[in-house]
């Protein structure tokens, strides 16, 4: 490294090459990459360097040449370097470097500041507790850079059109587009090129859209933060906080950058979007063990996650790059988003038909030189056949179902980004799902209160301000009211309170039960609040009364009932004390967080003992709620045949707790458990992914792993997720689902499909679509590929018999794109079966076409071109395009869902008819339409042509009736047959 | 000269279309510009730092070869 100064600025210089033999030293300077003005001034600075002969400066390589004499001071001392291959290639597109990084940051990995006293800590990062001069935070900004965490660059519009594009089915239209103009058909050519442009077009075009959409819900957010510089209390933009400031945090505080207690009041920090964990975590100076997971580091504030009740002085020891939240996002960079099921499968399909067509391309043309025809001709011929053998209507066809898909999920509030997302829901077979926030609202709620009698009706509850300490549950809410840190206001109507999860939500329930808050404190002013501290786990507060002064107390109900010597019936003995214990070990068994509650008169002029004494008032439960619909959802998800899995960070009895609320049953399993049985030889093989349901104290890489584990199983992933912790396995997921506008945004960035909602059953909803995508593409390939087939097998049939050419490429292009299309599309336009989510999911590595189905599709193809060559034998080439076109159309309403799955009628017929009908209509014009006949090679129509189409239309139809009436047929004999087997058996002796 | 309708209407269609698709068109035709000379400066780049490389090289060896004649001619001059 050679620090060259050029305007009073350092610019570390890497060494790429230091030859002492020739005395060259040839530098990568940052900033020099096409910017001459610096490399005029660079030369000019180092040319008045003692010993130095020639500095040539070279922009277009970014690096510069320096040339010294024999007697060069410093340049001699250097030693000499070999060729540095990293530094060889800067690369061109790299923005230009704004300040020298070096000496670069430990990443707070490398540095367990949790782990270390806060001495050691300030000494480590050369500041106190007064925080840093005004020069040295300007320095340590310049050496290190702002801090900032540089978001996900939106899809650019580039990439979208890309996607579009680079797609197989796609790549099979361009590709014969491209054997069309080598046969010199240059109007196919256009066409088939048309096609892929609108494609394009559509999808480009809706996913554009749909980003505009999203980049809207981006939030703002607040640049500002609170830092000692000089001793001094400072409002500092949060870009410029710098590693030794000291930080003021108070409630409401979203943590701009990482940082180590210095001192802490009742602080306690909601780190939901970072680590999962629901509950807020208190926060403290003393160190933990270096070993202790993200979530238990309660000496640590972590950028991005936001104060919830207290406050504190803390000192920032990492920034920009170097914070947990940075890292977070560095993995989901580093994760690959998989491809979609659906075009892994078009994949294999393609392989399939590229090998098909060029095989009978060969035979064809095989056939045709033995037969002594033309090469030209022969070569002619080849490429129509291969042209014919690829099924060109199929990616309009699935891009309309995928679009149609998206639309009616869009009415349900859900934004699909990526186009063939829609598709890969219906193949869902297990869904990923991240507690707080996702499954729960991630806000707690008093459920229970019990003050002796059972639990109280929350909902018909009526406080009776009047008689506070008369009224058990009066007093209660009272009480928990008057023993909370809350900060209460009113904005307009609306009440906004600041404190805790848990005391919010204690207050929140008093004022719904009538007490207010400002008139009871006024009653009621606190005299003092004697805090939770180490071993001791509730508070007390002390109030003047009307009678005297009152003591509250709350908090852990085992320390709580310690405290009471009496309940509000009389005095606690220790079968009393046993019951209450019971009790509060069966709320604390349903999930709930268990606060007890005690109060007793004192005299605040005496500074009495306040830890004994007490009367026992009752029990609150508070849970962070499910959200709407989410038990639901898993009910409707196991009837579908699809897996659910809760992963969450909260502590294993609370996801528990939640999984049995959600009727989820099954292992649950803790992260450390997750990560050794992955890391053990075979481990993700073994049936335990089979029986695990829910997966406590998971960080982003072991939702990551665990999804990762799935796919490899074979399991087509859904990942449901709102925080910033869920975005990698977001990715790595086969579909991504953020959910709610409110989700972080760098979920929703990872998503595939984004939520506006927060009703969890619009998922399920989203599976049903994909699964009717899935159904209509079936029906369509099926009808592609039987019509392309019959369309061969006629080519083909009449070149082996060395016949005249039964189809012009501009028919084949006619049937390929118009009146194959049309009915192709009426068929992925189908409104789907009403009990699609009654049925399993169809299995992942099911292929498009499978076995029974393919040999459909043979009998069909056959059954088309034994029509098309009956015409050629009655009227020649015209007839069999005539006749082979009619039964392709009429073969469109046999590959229709079964009449009994709509009731005996078709819903959504009307799209269907119309554009079969449409088709149809096409095909008549093509007849009886001079300039269109022109184009196709047809003679003025006969009554023959009129008859061919009417058969060709009704022969289809009439013969699937036939062969399902005889299947039926045959289908009600056999289970006869298999009843008086075994009843002969048992009647003979 | 004769009217052609179709040749006509083509046109029409074509200068229509992309007045009113210009807005739309214009970002993304920036970018693919932009990805473009990207891909140039690149190429630029590398075939710039090949070239000091092979100069480097060459200036090494010129060097070398000097200094080891410099060295056979002062050895001569000493046994001399």
């Amino acid at each position: 490294m050679v620090v060259i100064l050029i305007d009073g600025q350092a610019s570390p210089a890497k060494v790429v090459r230091h030859a002492v033999a020739s005395r060259r030293l040839r530098l990568a300077v940052p900033g020099l990459l096409g910017n001459r003005y610096m490399g005029r001034r660079l030369e000019r600075t180092l040319h008045a360097w003692p010993g130095v002969e020639e500095v040539k400066a070279e922009p277009r390589s970014g690096r510069l040449l320096l040339r010294y004499g024999p007697e060069a001071p410093l340049l001699e001392r250097l030693e000499e370097e070999g060729e540095d291959v990293s530094s060889e290639a800067p690369a061109a597109h790299e923005p230009p470097p704004r300040r020298p990084q070096a000496p670069a940051q430990p990443p707070p990995d490398e540095e367990p500041w949790h782990a270390r006293t806060v001495d050691e800590v300030l000494r480590r990062c050369r500041t106190d507790r007064q925080g840093l001069s005004r020069a040295e935070a300007a320095a340590r900004l310049k050496r290190h850079g702002a801090n900032v965490v540089n978001g996900c660059p939106p899809r650019s519009r580039w990439s979208l059109l890309r996607a579009q594009v680079a797609t197989v089915p796609m790549g099979l239209l361009m590709g014969s587009a491209a054997a069309s103009a080598l046969a010199g058909d240059v109007l196919e050519s256009t066409a088939i090129l048309a096609v892929v442009g609108l494609n394009a077009g559509i999808g480009y075009r809706i996913e554009r859209r749909n980003e505009a959409l999203l980049a809207s819900w981006q939030r703002l957010e607040a640049g500002q933060a609170q830092v000692l510089r000089d001793g001094v209390l400072q409002d500092v933009p949060a870009s410029d906080l710098v590693v030794g400031d000291v930080l003021l945090v108070r409630a409401g505080d979203v943590l701009p950058a990482d940082a180590r207690v210095l001192e802490s009041h009742r602080l306690s920090v909601d780190e939901a979007p970072l680590t999962g964990e629901s509950e807020p975590q208190p926060k403290g100076a003393d160190p933990v063990a270096e070993d202790a997971p993200l979530a238990e580091r309660h000496a640590m504030l972590y950028a991005g996650t936001a104060v919830s009740s207290g406050h504190g002085r803390a000192v920032i020891v990492a920034t920009g790059s170097a914070m947990a939240l940075a890292r977070v996002r560095k993995l989901v960079e580093e994760t690959v988003a998989p491809p979609t099921p659906m075009s892994r499968k078009l994949d294999r399909l393609d392989r399939r038909v590229a090998l098909f067509s060029v095989g009978a391309t060969v035979l064809s043309g095989a056939v045709g030189l033995a037969h002594g025809r033309p090469l030209a001709q022969v070569l002619r011929g080849a490429v129509a056949l291969g042209v014919a053998a690829l099924p060109e209507g199929l990616p309009i066809v699935a891009t309309a179902a995928l679009v149609r898909s998206m639309q009616r999920l869009h009415a349900r509030g859900m934004v699909v980004r990526r186009v063939a997302s829609a598709e890969a829901l219906g193949g869902v077979t297990v869904i990923c799902a991240d507690k707080t926030g996702t499954l729960t609202r991630n806000e707690m709620r008093l459920e229970v209160l019990d003050v002796g009698q059972g639990a109280v009706d929350l909902a018909s509850l009526r406080a009776r301000p009047d008689a506070v300490l008369e009224d058990a549950p009066s007093l209660a809410l009272a009480a928990a009211l008057l023993n909370s840190d809350v900060d209460v206001h009113r904005n307009g109507h609306e009440v906004i309170i600041a404190g805790s999860a848990t005391e919010r939500a204690l207050v929140t329930a008093a004022h719904d039960a009538g007490l207010d808050g400002a008139q009871l404190r006024r009653a009621y002013p606190r005299r003092r609040l004697m805090e939770r501290s180490e071993g001791i786990h509730y508070v007390v507060s002390l109030h003047e009364a009307p009678e005297g002064g009152v003591a509250f107390v709350k908090g852990a109900p085992e320390q709580i009932i310690r405290l009471c010597s009496r309940d509000a019936n009389g005095p606690l003995d220790a079968r009393s004390r046993e019951r209450l214990l019971k009790r509060n070990q069966a709320l604390a068994e349903d999930g709930l967080r268990v606060l007890a509650l005690g109060w007793r008169r004192v005299d605040l002029s005496r500074d009495e003992a306040r830890d004994a004494d007490y009367t026992f008032i009752g029990f609150m439960g508070l849970r962070d709620p499910l959200r709407e619909g989410a038990a639901d959802t898993l009910r409707q998800a196991r009837v579908a045949g699809i897996r659910t899995i809760i992963l969450t960070g909260d502590q294993k009895h609370t996801a528990e707790a939640v999984a049995r609320q959600v009727g989820l049953r099954g292992e649950t399993l803790v992260a450390k458990e997750v990560t050794a049985r992955l890391s053990s030889p075979g481990g993700a093989e073994g049936d335990w992914l089979e029986r695990v349901s829910v997966l406590a104290r998971v960080t982003p890489e072991d939702k990551m792993a665990l999804v990762r584990a799935l796919r490899a199983r074979g399991e087509i992933v859904a990942m449901a997720g709102d925080g910033i912790n869920d975005a990698p396995a977001l990715k790595a997921a086969d579909v991504g689902v953020a959910v709610g506008a409110r989700s972080s945004d760098m979920a929703r960035q990872m998503a595939d499909v984004v939520m506006a909602g927060e009703d969890l059953r619009g998922i399920i909803h989203a599976v049903g679509e994909g699964r009717i995508v899935q159904d209509n593409l079936r029906r369509s390939i099926r009808f592609l590929f039987a019509t392309n087939l019959s369309e061969m097998a006629l080519v083909v049939g009449a070149s082996l018999l060395n016949a005249r050419e039964p189809l012009l490429p501009l028919q084949l292009l006619w049937l390929n794109l118009l009146t194959d299309t049309l009915p192709g599309l009426a068929l992925a336009l189908e409104p789907g079966d009403a009990d699609i989510l009654d049925r399993p999911p169809a299995p992942p590595d099911a292929p498009l076409l499978p076995g029974d189905m393919a040999r459909q599709v043979v009998r069909d193809a056959l059954l088309m071109a034994g029509l098309g060559a009956a015409g050629m034998v009655l009227g020649g080439p015209p007839l069999a395009f005539g006749m082979l076109t009619a039964a392709q159309l009429g073969y469109a309403p046999v590959c229709r869902a079964p009449r009994h799955i709509h009731g005996g009628g078709y819903q959504g017929s009307g799209r269907f008819t119309v554009l079969v009908g449409g088709a149809v209509a096409m095909q008549g014009l093509a007849l009886v339409v001079p300039p269109l006949r022109a184009v196709l090679g047809l003679p003025a129509p006969t009554w023959r042509a009129f008859a061919g189409l009417a058969t060709g239309l009704v022969l289809p139809m009439t013969v699937s009736g036939l062969y399902r009436q005889g299947r039926r047929v045959l289908r009600r004999a056999a289970p006869r047959a298999s009843v008086l087997v075994p009843a002969d058996l048992e009647m003979s002796p | 000269m004769k009217f052609h309708l179709p040749s006509f209407l083509l046109g029409y269609t074509a200068g229509a279309g992309s007045v009113l698709l210009s807005r739309h068109v214009r970002p993304l035709l920036v970018e693919l510009a932009t990805s473009a000379y990207r891909f140039g400066d690149m190429v630029m780049a590398r075939t710039a730092i090949k070239q000091e490389d092979l100069e480097d090289l060459l200036a090494e060896a010129k060097a070398r070869a000097r200094r080891a004649t410099a060295n056979g001619h002062a050895n001569g001059h000493a046994r001399a």
